[in-house]
């Protein structure tokens, strides 16, 4: 080190003689806390989308098709629900920064109450899902084989009834009951679903013994990469819908003892949001494109 | 009890972490000693395994090869995920910070030791996997599909057709051991939270309610463990990503100490480069873990046969056909597992990097050599970090125009990296170097980390990479960097903070056997695989003599396990110093070395809970030695001098 | 701990005052746009357009623009300081970085060659795989 002595020109800050008192931005810890989890989140979510991405265009016929087969109407009805809350949330956190208690707990509840209505639906689509069958089955012993695409209506011990379509099978090659969708059924064989597209076809009810079952899946996560997907995203959306919703309650029941929690409601909105923001991008992914 | 054991103090949650991460050092250790026993005498029957092979009954005592795949598998994984990240990040990312920012404790402290308390359960899962049937996690650290997804357990190849099959207490086989094990830290973990969040007004009852909500939180949750928990591999799936949320919570913690606790006086450029470190690898922490975390939920689905994400289209599996629906990619894991796990190479060695600036500038007596380009530097190495992944993949199968691509960003890396080695030396050029025991650990850092970031280039070129692919030159590589870099980082580390830390002074002596010793074996031991790796001999063959051409790599191999065996005994001095001196050690004065951070300034050794007495005022950069202000040959940071503002030196 | 901290109730920090809502957002508003955009996708999906790439933007780009809208406002993203910001830009350039580097693995690679690496359903044309 030498003694030369600088008295002009630029002092870098680590040299600069005096404190600088203060560091200027007046975000609170908590804030910057609760961001920094936020865009950790971020890279969760773009790891499972990526993820899907990829395997989408890797096989994007087999993603068409079976996409027609969730439902629409819910899933619009759940972005409403969850946009909603979102609102109700956001004025929740205005009205507790301004003190007012009433509405702070009345926009909590309701979004609360959002949140369990959500995953009501949720509950619906995926029950749905799990009653949905691919079965492959001769109709009557030694009768001809066919491909089941449907709801399972009913089950006893002998036999179960299926309330959807139904395929022969074909003469050559086999069948993978993991890639055949409802549309392929409808169709009466494969070929490139025109995407958005289900015709009218109406359902039939089929009754399968069960002796002469050769093949069945549900529609589950291990149904093919698609069914995969989608489980994954909207579960782990889901859990963070669930995790949401305990400081949610916790937030209400302070208010109601007279605890308004301003910094807190504003970090629990933040997150809420964010959970409503990666539903606004899941919503299309999966249902729509 | 709160005081000693739920401490929400950074000082002793760092001081847990440390007690964890040297008692898994010295599992995997032994692992280590396994590995090099069977590279010795592979299959030998004159060489059986000591003790173990008796234990374990194997004909003639010789270690099975799927014995020694799960060895190396879990050596890698505990030394990478149960040691060196948690001892950089966890031990010093605590210690350190508050101290050195002059701050009283983190910005959050609870969260701070729930990042502790949930490390010991992931810690407690992954030993727990050593206790199944199958053995545990034998497909490498890095946990390519489909290998990964091959279920350990005979007679558990079952399609994910039902719900119930994947859930069946498949569990019940746990023996006691491991299920008292991860009852006991999942305990520690409720009661922790419960020391803290249940306030009923009254002392005894809310103990008694907080024993009894986490006997029930401890129950249920190891009941939920070892229900999936059913074979090895899952246990690690399951063990790494929650090991992962623990250091979320870590980096989110740091991060927001750094940013908003720093005391007046302490802008972002006179923070000490062990802090400017920190909090780059908090950023990669907190950017990099979440894909982790993914894409081990992802293979972990996959290995419970839910899903089929990584998994080939008609997989067979020894003749088996898989009952996965298939149509997924393997490939993309291995993109999005080294997305993460070459930031996380990063996580592993700039911790180390920024405390061994400081100690050289310490012991060196002079500012450390171009502060901001060493600060520039690290961000770069960070963020060309997550541009270089697919270095590890040029054999993969991916697209080779990605090969290309990556070989020039990798190529790039080297510059930040030779920037810090070259203001290194220009710290030490000229200086009055004091050669105590941290300053020999961290000079032979720098000398180590340069070694193995030239391997790493010879890697990065495709062409070459073709033939050192999967080869011990690897091994090499990842050993320099890590053991020679981090370990040595480390353990400079912590024989420069062990005054502060427990108040007491490190054998001299034995701290100088320890490094020379240790220095010595370390070359000894794995410059020679740098010429097995060049010959040909792959990593992770358990039995290389079985193919004539890798057969005469033996006696290099015998060579290489008697170093390794030293340089594991040679760690036993360091046990005994470090128990020892805390014993018998002498008193540690403040400021034993005289530096010029705040911890060595402004508090006594050990400092007091909280730190500081009454909040710290900077005045200088951290680097402030042989300035000519002040007799003495340092100028703490804290130390207002008049007239400094006349007197701004350039060097 | 000092003894008198006993428990970690939810407390206020103190070293900062009240937040102040010192900005009027347009709650209402925002909600209604992020209504009728949902509206629009919907239907945009269920009318499609005969290029299967413009659905899929479309529906991104409604998307991206509800996404901001809920960041904008609802998070107060636009009433914040530059650290937020930043904290935001790094994670975004990184998820492009990941989604982008993955294409030519997808995209580019040629099904004769051997460096195909993705043989996905679509490369096994038909659901009949003679087994
Ligand atoms: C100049 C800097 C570096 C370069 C250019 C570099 C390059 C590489 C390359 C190309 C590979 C892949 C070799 C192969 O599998 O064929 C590799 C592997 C590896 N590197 Fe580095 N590296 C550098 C620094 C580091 C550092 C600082 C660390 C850790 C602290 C590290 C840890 C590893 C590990 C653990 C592996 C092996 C992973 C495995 O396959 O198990 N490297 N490195
Ligand atoms: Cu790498």
């Amino acid at each position: 080190m030498s003694d030369t002595v600088l008295n002009h020109g630029y002092i870098p800050e680590e040299h600069a003689p005096d404190p600088v008192i203060g560091h200027g931005d007046p975000t609170p810890p908590g804030k910057v806390g609760i961001w920094l989890f936020l865009a950790s989140e971020i890279m969760f979510f773009v790891a499972i989308l990526g993820s899907y991405v990829i395997l989408r265009s890797g096989s994007h016929e087999l993603f068409a098709k079976h996409a027609l087969a969730l439902s629409k109407p819910l899933a619009g009805i759940n972005t409403l629900v969850l946009i909603f809350s979102s609102l109700t949330m956001a004025l929740a956190v205005d009205a507790s920064q301004k003190g007012k208690r009433n509405k702070t707990i009345i926009c909590l509840f309701i979004t609360f109450l959002c949140a369990a209505g959500f995953l009501g639906i949720k509950a619906i689509e995926y029950t749905s899902k799990f009653k949905h069958h691919t079965i492959v089955a001769r109709e009557s012993a030694n009768g001809p084989l066919y491909v089941y695409d449907g709801h399972l209506h009913e089950e006893d011990a002998a036999s179960m009834t299926i309330e959807g379509y139904r395929m022969p099978v074909p003469e050559h090659g086999s069948i993978d009951i993991h890639l055949i969708s409802e549309h392929d059924v409808m169709n009466g064989g494969i070929e490139p679903a025109e995407a958005g597209q289900k015709s009218e076809k109406a359902m039939e009810t089929f009754t399968i013994p069960k002796s002469e079952i050769a093949q069945d899946i549900i529609y589950g996560p291990w149904k093919n990469i698609f069914y995969a997907d989608y489980f994954t995203l909207t579960g782990i959306h889901a859990i963070h819908v669930i995790g949401g919703m305990f400081p949610i309650a916790f937030l209400c029941i302070f208010a109601i003892r007279g605890k308004l929690l301003p910094h807190h409601t504003e970090y629990v909105g933040l997150y809420w949001h964010f959970v409503d923001l990666v539903w606004i991008f899941l919503f299309p992914l999966l249902y729509l494109i | 009890m709160k005081r000693y054991i739920f401490s929400t103090d950074h000082k002793i949650i760092g001081i847990q972490f440390l007690f964890m991460s040297l008692l898994f050092f010295v599992l995997g250790g032994l692992l280590a000693m396994l590995i090099r026993w069977q590279l010795a005498w592979p299959s030998d029957p004159n060489h059986p395994v000591p003790i173990l092979g008796q234990l374990m009954g194997w004909s003639k005592g010789v270690m099975p090869p799927d014995f020694y795949t799960m060895v190396f598998s879990m050596h890698a994984t505990i030394m990478i995920f149960f040691v060196i990240i948690p001892l950089l990040v966890g031990v010093f990312g605590n210690y350190l910070i508050p101290l050195k920012i002059g701050a009283g404790d983190m910005a959050f402290p609870f969260l701070n030791g729930l990042a502790f308390w949930s490390a010991l359960p992931a810690g407690s899962i992954i030993l727990a996997g050593f206790f199944r049937p199958g053995g545990h996690a034998a497909a490498g650290w890095t946990v390519y599909p489909p290998l990964s997804a091959v279920m350990q357990n005979s007679g558990f190849g079952i399609a994910g057709a039902q719900f119930g099959n994947v859930l069946h207490p498949l569990g019940s086989t746990w023996p006691m051991t491991p299920v008292i094990m991860t009852f006991i830290a999942l305990f520690m973990f409720v009661a922790y939270v419960c020391a803290y969040y249940v306030n009923l007004g009254n002392k005894v009852l809310d103990i008694c309610v907080s024993v009894v909500l986490s006997l029930i939180g401890g129950i249920v949750i190891t009941r939920g463990v070892q229900h999936a928990v059913f074979d090895g591999q899952s246990a690690w799936f399951l063990s790494i990503t929650w090991l992962g949320f623990s250091s979320l919570m870590g980096a989110v913690n740091y991060l927001t100490t750094i940013i908003k606790l720093r005391c007046p006086g302490m802008t972002m450029f006179r923070l000490p480069l062990s802090i400017w470190s920190l909090f780059i690898t908090s950023l990669l922490v907190l950017l990099a873990t979440p894909v982790l975390a993914a894409t081990l939920t992802m293979n972990l689905l996959d290995h419970l046969r839910l899903t089929s994400f990584y998994e080939p289209f008609n997989w067979v599996v020894t003749n088996v056909p898989q009952e996965n629906s298939g149509g997924g990619f393997a490939i993309m894991h291995q993109h999005m597992f080294w997305f993460y796990s070459h930031p996380a190479v990063y996580i592993m060695i700039l911790p180390a990097m920024g405390m061994v600036s400081d100690i050289l500038a310490v012991f060196a007596r002079k500012p450390i050599f171009g502060y901001r380009p060493m600060v520039y530097a690290m961000s770069g190495i960070a963020f060309l970090g997550f541009i270089v992944w697919a270095h590890h993949m040029f054999q993969s199968g991916m697209n080779p125009t990605l090969g290309t691509t990556f070989a020039v960003s990798t190529m790039f890396i080297a510059v930040p990296s030779a920037i810090k080695v070259f203001n290194w030396l220009g710290t030490l050029w000229g200086g009055n170097i004091r050669f105590e025991v941290p300053m020999l650990h961290a000079i032979a850092f720098v000398a180590m980390f340069t070694i193995g970031g030239l391997s790493g280039i010879f890697m990065a070129s495709t062409a070459v990479d073709v033939h050192i692919h999967d080869t011990y030159f690897i091994v090499a590589h990842i050993h320099y960097v890590l053991f020679g870099g981090s370990m040595f980082g480390i353990f400079g580390a912590i024989t420069f903070w062990y005054p502060k830390m427990f108040g007491r002074m490190m054998n001299n002596a034995l701290g100088h056997i320890h490094f020379w010793l240790s220095f010595i074996a370390f070359n000894c031991t794995f410059f020679a695989m740098h010429i097995l790796g060049i010959g040909g001999m792959p990593r992770r063959v358990a039995d290389y003599t079985s193919y004539p051409t890798f057969a005469h790599f033996q006696p290099m191999n015998q060579f290489i396990s008697m170093s390794a065996f030293t340089l594991g005994a040679v760690q036993i001095l360091f046990v005994i110093n470090f128990i020892g001196s805390w014993i018998w050690g002498k008193k540690a004065p403040g400021n034993p070395w005289e530096a010029t951070t705040l911890e060595w300034n402004d508090c006594p050794s050990p400092p007091p809970h909280g730190n500081f007495a009454k909040t710290p005022v900077v005045h200088h950069g951290p680097y402030e030695y042989s300035s000519p202000l002040v007799e003495e040959d340092w100028l703490a940071q804290t130390r207002y001098v008049e007239g400094a503002e006349n007197f701004v030196v350039k060097h | 701990m000092t003894a008198h901290s006993q428990s970690r109730m939810p407390e206020e920090p103190h070293d900062v005052s009240r937040p102040e809502p010192h900005h009027v957002v347009p709650y209402f508003t925002i909600f209604i746009v992020l209504v009728v955009l949902t509206i629009i996708t919907v239907a945009v999906a269920l009318v499609r357009f005969p290029n299967e790439i413009v659905n899929v933007l479309l529906a991104l780009l409604v998307a991206t623009i509800k996404g901001c809208c809920v960041a904008l406002f609802f998070m107060h993203l636009k009433y914040e300081g530059k650290l937020i910001y930043l904290m935001l830009i790094v994670p975004i350039c990184l998820m492009l970085i990941l989604v982008f580097a993955l294409i030519p693995d997808i995209v580019m690679t040629d099904p004769g060659s051997s460096s195909a690496s993705l043989h996905l359903f679509n490369a096994h044309p038909a659901i009949y795989n003679p087994h």
